[in-house]
């Protein structure tokens, strides 16, 4: 569900200071630094601008809106959008494992394979931790 | 599980719009639950029994699955 405007112009804001300082550090050195800013920036402009059109629309059709909210709460919705994050959950541990065999078959620096690897252990710790909160809780 | 719900709403004279505007779902909703494709959480099925003015047993029909 679309989050407050303001949430949105703070994100924005965010994502054109991040250009901002993207181009006033413009140097050799700084590049990869750069690189990152320019993308997240870009990143966080596009999406808060799309969402404040979204939020716009809304307002000036508060039938479109109340629509959103059912379609957003709707439980059948709820299911298939928990269904599929679990799915690309699922799918993604996998792609993570074979990140780190091609970082072995590519001879990477170990701390590549370690990190992806630590990537993949912690995926299965936040697994642990969230079915014992979840059984915990149900 | 089947259910009544399509039979009972066609013979109130209901659209499937008017029926998840109510219930506050979407239209999708409704034409998945009188499919059969989707079973309804308890909270939903009491609202939609609710909404009818009949008992859950009334509209949805258990079924035992049966072993393979």
């Amino acid at each position: 569900m679309l989050k407050n405007r303001s949430f949105y112009i703070v994100l924005l804001t965010i994502g054109i200071c991040c250009i901002g300082i993207s181009i006033i550090f413009n140097d050799a050195m700084m590049k990869p630094v750069v690189g990152s800013l320019l993308g997240i920036g870009a990143g966080l402009i596009g999406m808060s601008l799309a969402n404040l059109v979204m939020k716009q629309l809304e307002l000036n059709n508060p039938a479109l809106e109340k629509q959103s909210q059912i379609d957003f709460h709707d439980e059948r919705n709820t299911m298939i959008r928990n269904r599929a994050k679990a799915k690309a959950g699922d799918i993604t541990q996998w792609l993570i494992m074979a990140i780190a065999y091609i970082t072995i078959l590519i001879s990477a620096p170990l701390w590549v394979t370690l990190a992806v690897v630590i990537v993949f252990l912690i995926y299965h710790f936040i697994g642990i931790y969230l079915i014992n909160k979840y059984q915990k809780e149900m | 599980m089947k259910n009544k719900l399509e039979e009972i709403r066609k013979q109130r004279g209901i659209k499937q719009e008017e029926l998840a505007t109510a219930l506050e779902v979407s239209r999708q909703t409704i034409g998945s639950l009188e499919n059969g494709r989707y079973n309804p959480s308890i909270l939903l099925a009491f609202k939609i029994a609710l909404f009818f003015d009949k008992t859950i047993e009334e509209i949805f029909i258990y079924e035992e699955e049966k072993p393979c």
